[in-house]
């Protein structure tokens, strides 16, 4: 005891990207933050994963979850259990790896999500200065599947040419569309479309008036402006076009796709804001679930308990604000509502996917026009180029949202993405592995300004983390009563006379 | 091709990460070795992610990337990418707080089991001037007890037994004082010999940890450095606030 401060401006409660990113924020404006997390390891739902966490967090029952954390806490405080003490669940295999070090080359994203080159995130990433510690590589390829074979898509009015998947009826109007995102500027009158208003017409008007046809904005709508089902067609045609914008700016960033990903995995991301976070006096505190939280005679919050993530004992620390994910209020009706289930397939391959050269990392979206669905099917992938995994291994997710969640069978509805992975009627490889996950996806019922509680949202289906930014932007906003304006960082102090 | 705005700089950029408990004068160590400061009191550690600071030696210049716990420490949430591809570690321990050598340990051997291999690990118990001598280079034991100047108490820790333990395991081994500079200059010179020539690259190339050099250098953990959580901990006492928790 006596380590923790009487006060804290802020607790957060969870170390996902969204609570990471407002910790350092928040920490950059002087604010005192208390961030608390029931995992052992940072990132909460959006973490990386090695090999033998991600087998106690799937293979493992909780029993035997519950006497490894036992264990561990013995080993900690110096009762010699010894490196070479038996853990209370199984191991993986020995082709993943044998011991700790050989584990830790594994950086298993939970999360099947990218960074879009141009977007929102990055920008984050680039003013807050965590680029500084984080290395991101371009993602090898954008696909989308027709008639069962995944094309690039096109995003240049030179593509749009070449692509064998606009027919050549479609070419012109698909060159035209492009020019115009290209080109389009919110204040310049001229790079307009004429009879074209992105906030009276539709999207399925906009189509139309660039005369673009059923197949062309269906690939469109869903790999480049990345809608996971059709319901965008009716709505204004400006979020839309703006995501297209989006897509093709970040594609010509680096040119094979419009995404970035993190060297050694997505939890580096959390884990980097952390860090920010705790360089501005930040406290962090893992293995600390929360206990409650205090409210006064108002119903304002006015503190948190929670176990004392050395002695045990239970601490409390006043606040007047708590900023917490959706997994610690599972089951309470009055401050979470589902707002949808998703299917997960995290796989560990040995080969490349079929048909898309090679590539050390791709997206792949199956529309789902193509499997007779109503949301599509995104396949992710990474490999050792990205130091998530051994040379030799790739690591695959194919995630979709759940259409069907009580026909008791949710992985067919992955089947055709499992089949683009060579993994199709429960195939699995010799050395492959799949870990399958059905999630919720939660946001909170309350914005939080009566209480003080403000909840975040799940990571959602998207492919990339925008949604998120704009879940951070929305919280700083409910708390602060202000819009979040992130400054640019000024460069460390550093004796740095090179 | 990547969205990296760090370049690789001089080739002998090496990653140096600190380690040990909290207020055994880790900061101030390295205060000591970059401005030639101490700051009787400091606050735990805000401020910088890391410090650069060149050791020039006959034969290379190293740069030290010297990267401060930022107080993570505390909860035993130090986040795996603090030490990923360290180089070299300095473990800290306070002469005159036996606990604080034990928590040591522990670092030698999560560095041991997580760091890449050939990581350089230096040994240092801090705060010589508070021993009651007046202080040999570190070398021999002295025991004694009795404060000299020193507000504080006494030394606590023999030198001869965190010697043997650093001998045992292959560990560079030093007592300073950050706060009169004695040996702190001969820690970082000492690790600056020791790093392998191998080793000595540009920092951040995407072929990553697979193919870091396999040098020697003392106390060679097995592996390639990844992450790993750092299941480990050191505990209680840092100056910020401290006040039990009582509200509302």
């Amino acid at each position: 005891m006596g380590d923790f401060n009487e006060e804290y401006d802020a607790v957060i409660v969870g170390t996902g990207l969204t609570e990471c990113i407002l910790s350092g924020v928040f920490g950059a404006e002087g604010k005192k933050v208390l961030n608390i997390d029931q995992n052992s390891y940072y990132g909460s739902e959006s973490a990386s994963l090695n090999v033998m966490e991600m087998w106690k967090k799937f293979r493992w029952s909780d029993e035997q979850r519950r006497v490894e954390a036992e264990r561990a806490k013995a080993e900690e405080e110096g009762k010699q259990v010894g490196a070479s003490a038996t853990p209370a669940g199984p191991e993986p295999p020995a082709a993943f790896g044998k011991k700790p070090s050989e584990w830790n080359q594994w950086h298993i994203s939970l999360v099947p999500k990218f960074l879009m080159a141009d977007g929102e995130l990055t920008n984050v990433l680039h003013k807050t200065g965590v680029t500084r510690y984080i290395d991101l590589l371009q993602v090898g390829g954008s696909y989308v599947v027709k008639g069962g074979v995944p094309y690039r898509v096109p995003s240049t009015r030179v593509e749009a040419v070449t692509s064998s998947l606009v027919s050549n009826f479609q070419k012109f109007y698909m060159q035209n569309f492009l020019q115009f995102i290209a080109n389009y500027k919110e204040d310049d009158r001229s790079t307009h479309k004429k009879g074209l208003n992105l906030d009276q017409n539709t999207m399925r008007e906009a189509y139309k008036i660039f005369g673009l046809d059923a197949w062309t904005s269906e690939f469109i709508g869903h790999a480049m402006a990345l809608y996971v089902d059709d319901s965008y067609l009716d709505r204004p045609a400006r979020e839309p076009i703006e995501r297209i914008i989006l897509y093709v700016r970040s594609m010509a960033r680096f040119g094979k796709s419009p995404y970035i990903f993190p060297l050694h995995g997505l939890g580096e991301l959390p884990e980097r804001f952390s860090f920010l976070s705790a360089v501005y006096g930040g406290t962090y505190a893992l293995n600390t679930p929360l206990q409650e939280i205090l409210f006064d005679d108002s119903g304002v919050v006015c503190g948190v308990k929670f176990p004392h993530p050395n002695t045990k004992e239970v601490v409390t620390v006043k606040t007047k604000k708590v900023i917490a994910d959706p997994s610690y209020f599972l089951g309470e009706d009055k401050r979470i509502r589902r707002v949808g289930k998703l299917i997960r397939a995290i796989c560990i391959l040995t080969h490349p996917i079929e048909g898309t050269e090679n590539a050390d990392s791709a997206q792949i979206i199956i529309p789902a026009s193509q499997t007779g669905r109503k949301n599509d099917i995104y396949i992710s992938l990474v490999s050792s180029t990205f130091n998530v995994c051994p040379k030799g291994f790739y690591l695959a997710s194919v995630s979709t949202v759940l259409e069907s969640p009580d026909s008791g069978n949710p992985h067919a509805e992955l089947e055709p993405g499992f089949e683009r992975l060579g993994l199709g009627s429960g195939r699995l490889g010799r050395d492959e592995e799949k870990f399958i996950q059905v999630v919720d996806l939660f946001e909170p019922v309350e914005d939080g300004t009566k209480d003080h509680v403000y909840i975040s949202k799940s990571y959602d289906a998207s492919t990339h983390f925008e949604t998120c930014t704009d879940d951070v932007k929305d919280i700083y906003k409910r708390v602060e009563g202000k819009n979040l304006v992130i400054e640019q960082r000024k460069d460390e102090q550093q004796t740095d006379e090179s | 091709m990547a969205s990296r705005d760090e370049a690789p700089k001089l080739s002998s950029s090496v990653k140096l990460v600190l380690l040990g408990e909290a207020a055994v004068g880790k900061s101030s160590l390295v205060l000591r070795f970059v401005n030639d400061d101490f700051q009787e009191n400091k606050e735990p550690t805000i401020g910088a992610a890391f410090l650069t600071q060149k050791c020039a030696l006959p034969s290379r210049t190293i740069k030290f990337e010297i990267w401060d716990t930022a107080g993570q420490e505390r909860f035993a949430s130090l986040a795996p990418m603090y030490y990923r591809n360290a180089q070299t570690a300095l473990v800290v321990y306070d002469i005159t707080k036996p606990t604080s050598l034990t928590k040591a340990k522990h670092w030698v051997s999560e560095l041991q089991r997580q760091a890449s291999p050939g990581i350089v690990i230096a040994l240092v118990g801090n705060k010589l001037d508070l021993a009651a001598t007046t202080a040999s280079d570190g070398g021999d034991a002295d025991g004694g007890d009795g404060g000299d100047g020193g507000d504080a108490g006494s030394r606590a820790v023999l030198t001869a037994e965190a010697k043997a333990y650093a001998d045992e395991e292959g560990l560079l081994f030093y007592e300073t004082s950050a706060k009169t500079g004695e040996n702190v200059q001969s820690v970082f010179e000492a690790i600056a010999n020791a790093i392998p020539e191998n080793t000595l690259k540009p920092r951040g190339g995407a072929g990553g940890f697979a193919g870091s050099g396999r040098g020697g250098g003392a106390g060679g953990a097995g592996g390639s450095g990844g992450e790993g959580r750092v299941g480990t901990a050191v505990n209680l006492e840092d100056g910020v606030g401290a006040k039990d928790g009582c509200a509302c």
